[in-house]
């Protein structure tokens, strides 16, 4: 499978740098066809959402290391 | 992706619809179309081709069409050509449609007003179907467009691979079968993005939050040394207020001491009237006592009368003309006679001379008058005596009325002496002043609740900015974490790239070094395969020399064959292999050797052959893995095609 | 006939008593001096003569004290000639004012010291004295 190849392939990245790889080659792939344009907005989308999710993860980590604390 | 089925709706000289079922079986995975030159069997492949990619893979759209389907229709009526393919991917069904309509022109050409309509299906195992919104998109993550021509192709030009200038042509299919070229994308994408991030960046400002953090310290410093302030002016205000209420209370009871003051005045001024009249009253007293001399001797007065009386009736007055007598003859007008008398009649006359020659002062009529006098005496005293008895009653009155209100006046001055009237000046001015301080006390909350509510408009206004900031930060951060994430996951492709496509390359070459070697008869003869860096494709024969040039077409197609099955086998994805007139340059050898080994060399196998290209051997070896054959049977009279089933 | 000639009109009183007339009539206060004129204390001293039965011969030195013009016609005239009626059974005496008037100043020179007693001697104002003499059952 073309995913578990990419898996393999980024294994030792980090597993967000992973999940992006994976979305946006995904996302290249089936727009093949697409103007550059248009899959750089798509990009964009992905890379946002992961990067706020890694935001809010490192906030609750924050919170939850300061509760510890 | 494997095929199910096929049907094909006035495609070329499809006429009407026709059909076919894939063999897809783990065994028997191979189908067998057998078609003459001409039949159908390159259409056939157009049909999947068109089906799946669209026009833009096909030359001329008008010709899709059958003939016979239009040669059907009257002019400026429709005709629809469709292609449907079923196919299994991933576990899951899905179906395929392209179909076209057009109008028949005059010239019996076809015009299409509109493009072709793609739709896709997914089907569910409960029967229900989705349809797929991006069909095309999903078609590329399943076989691209752009490698298409690995798995269905014309067998008789697959010697391209190993063609002298075949490195772009290997590359190009490395490249794509293995979606290098959509990891390379999927690098310049990020690439692209993390630029946009990096010059967003530069835009926001940065170091806002801690310029409005102090600004925010210092007015809430400031808010809270105005609101104690305002505090102490309040108690103080308050305080002053209070003792206001002190002094008012104070010229209220000076108030009531005016009130004291003017009932006194008028306790005073009726007094004065009391006295007066008691004055007037004690002086009728006087003038009534001093002239009743006569009421305490009624005895006298009364033994006078007496004597009188008897005087006269004994006619003890002496014998004079009673005047009396007289006046009153002449009162009646009548004569001593009882003669009535005119008054001017003679003896009229002579009774008034009588009358005028008699004195006033006889005793005749002193008696009577006296005694008329006296008689009146008893009531007189009577009506002095009521007269004075009702003079000393008021008398008394008013002497109590004057005790009462001289009682009365005692008790209010006694009263006013209480509370001084002399302070209330003095209060005055205590108030004023405290007055004069209450209006400052205003003056001052009025200022500082001015600042106050300037400073809380402010913290407010810095809130907002400070919200504005941690979104600037936030985006700061959020664009951060873009910048960082799409560059790494750029780099990490770029990093990995050279080796991915080096592993691949190599993985490539060992496959394809295998299969070719199943494939070829010349076993032993050729030592190795290579696709070197450069990714051309290399026979290095047991001399260790380039044997390339001296390949075979046949050769070289097996060579081809080899490659192209060998990406098929490490790709790792499950698809199709549609080979239209496989075995045409082959010699029997090499036939016999891909017929046996091809089967296993890919997921499913459809072999678009002549009759020629598949007898003896070639078939027998093919036999034990063929699933569904057919065959394409021509009418050159009606000059379409019918798929048949063997 | 009587004599007009010889008739009196002036009334007198023993010198010796003026004062107590003057006693009587002169001051302002009315409560000491309850008299307006020498004739009301005359003729009150006259009546009190009569009331008490106190008449007395003029011996001393006389002197008028006013005239009988001054007498109420309607009250002092009549009074005193009831009491000289009285006083002499005489009818005639009406016609006779000096006889008239002997009498009643006899009364008055011996009522001034009664008038005397009971309103300067006793205790209390003079007029309120006088009230009682004409009421005693009256209140002060």
């Amino acid at each position: 499978m073309f995913q578990e190849r990419l898996n393999k392939l980024f294994a030792k990245c980090k597993p967000n740098i992973q999940a992006l790889i994976t979305e946006v080659v995904m996302l290249e792939q089936a727009n093949i066809s697409m103007s550059k344009t248009q899959t750089k907005e798509k990009v964009d989308e992905i890379v946002s959402r992961l990067a706020s999710k890694e935001i809010d993860n490192r906030e609750k980590n924050r919170v939850e290391t300061r509760t510890l604390l | 992706m494997i095929f199910e089925r096929i049907a094909l709706v006035n495609f070329r000289q499809y006429f009407d619809r026709q059909r076919l079922e894939f063999a897809k079986d783990r065994q028997r995975k191979v189908t067998v179309i057998h078609g003459v030159n001409g039949a159908g069997k390159t259409s056939l492949l157009r049909a999947i081709n068109w089906c799946l990619y669209g026009s833009e893979y096909i030359d001329k759209v008008g010709e899709l069409i059958s003939k016979e389907a239009i040669s059907r229709v009257e002019v400026s009526e429709s005709v629809t050509m469709s292609v449907e393919l079923s196919f299994l991917h991933d576990g899951d069904r899905y179906i395929v449609k392209r179909s076209l309509r057009g109008i028949k022109m005059i010239d019996a050409n076809v015009q299409s007003d509109l493009p072709d309509e793609f739709t896709m299906v997914h089907m569910h195992e409960d029967g229900q179907s989705e349809q797929i919104k991006n069909p095309i998109g999903t078609i590329n993550t399943i076989l691209p467009s752009n490698i298409r021509s690995y798995f269905l192709f014309d067998g008789e030009q697959i010697d391209e691979f190993a063609k002298p200038e075949s490195s772009k042509q290997v590359k190009h299919a490395i490249y794509h079968v293995f979606r290098l070229e959509t990891l390379d994308n999927a690098r310049k994408s990020l690439e692209a993005v993390a630029t946009d991030y990096r010059r967003e960046l530069k835009d926001i400002s940065s170091g806002e939050l801690g310029r409005i953090a102090d600004e925010e310290q210092k007015a809430r410093t400031e808010l809270e040394r105005s609101e104690n302030e305002q505090q102490e002016a309040q108690e103080e205000k308050e305080s002053v207020r209070r003792k206001m209420k002190d002094i008012e209370e104070q010229l209220g009871k000076m108030k009531s001491t005016n009130e004291l003051q003017d009932r006194h005045d008028r306790i005073i001024k009726d007094t004065k009237q009391r006295r007066k009249e008691l004055e007037d009253v004690t002086s009728l007293i006087r003038d009534i006592s001093t002239c009743t001399y006569f009421s305490i001797i009624p005895d006298t007065v009364k033994n006078a009368l007496l004597f009188l009386e008897t005087k006269r009736e004994k006619g003890g007055i002496p014998a004079n003309i009673k005047q009396q007598f007289v006046r009153d003859l002449i009162n009646q007008k009548q004569c001593i006679c009882g003669r009535p008398l005119t008054e001017n009649c003679t003896e009229y006359i002579q009774l008034l001379s009588l009358i005028n020659a008699t004195p006033l002062d006889s005793l005749e009529d002193d008696v009577l008058t006296l005694s008329a006098t006296l008689r009146m005496f008893e009531e007189r005293a009577n009506n002095q005596s009521t007269h004075l008895g009702r003079q000393m009653k008021r008398r008394i009155e008013l002497l109590n009325l004057i005790l009462d209100l001289d009682t009365e006046a005692d008790d209010v001055r006694y009263r006013l002496k209480a509370s001084p009237l002399e302070e209330v000046s003095g209060l005055e001015k205590q108030r004023q002043l405290l007055q004069a301080d209450m209006d400052n006390y205003t003056m001052t909350l009025g200022a500082l609740n001015e600042r106050i509510e300037k400073l809380n408009k402010y913290l407010v206004q810095l809130g907002k900015e400070l919200l504005q900031a941690q979104k600037n930060d936030r985006k700061q951060k959020l664009l951060t974490t873009k910048l960082n994430l799409a560059q790494q996951g750029a780099d990490a492709i770029k990093g990995d790239y050279q080796g991915h496509s080096n592993i691949i390359r190599q993985e490539v070459e060992t496959k394809t070094k295998e299969i070719f070697r199943r494939l070829s008869w010349k076993d032993g003869y050729f030592q190795s395969i290579k696709i070197d860096k450069d990714f051309s494709l290399e026979i290095i024969d047991q001399y260790g020399k380039q044997a390339r040039p001296d390949l075979s077409t046949g050769e070289r197609q097996i060579l081809s064959l080899s490659f192209i099955t060998a990406m098929a086998c490490i790709r790792e994805e499950e698809a199709p292999l549609i080979i239209d007139t496989p075995f045409g340059y082959l010699s029997t050898e090499h036939r016999s050797n891909v017929t046996k080994y091809l089967p296993d060399l890919c997921d499913q196998l459809v072999l678009l052959v002549t009759d020629e290209e598949l007898h003896s051997q070639a078939r027998a070896n093919l036999e034990p893995h063929i699933g569904n054959e057919y065959r394409l049977e021509f009418d050159k009279k009606t000059n379409y095609t019918t798929i048949i089933e063997c | 006939m009587a004599d007009k000639a010889i008739e009196r009109d002036t009334i007198e009183i023993e010198v010796k008593a003026h004062n107590i007339y003057k006693s009587l009539t002169e001051g302002k206060n009315i409560h000491n001096v309850p008299f307006r004129t020498i004739k009301d204390v005359f003729m009150w001293a006259v009546c009190l003569g009569v009331q008490r039965g106190k008449r007395r011969s003029l011996t001393s030195k006389k002197t008028t004290i006013f005239r009988w013009p001054q007498l109420d016609s309607q009250i002092d005239i009549p009074l005193l000639k009831a009491i000289a009626i009285v006083e002499s059974r005489d009818i005639n005496i009406l016609l006779n004012r000096t006889d008239i008037l002997n009498i009643v100043e006899e009364y008055a020179n011996g009522g001034i010291y009664e008038l005397r007693d009971s309103l300067l001697t006793e205790s209390g104002q003079p007029l309120w004295n006088l009230v009682d003499i004409l009421s005693p059952q009256s209140e002060k």
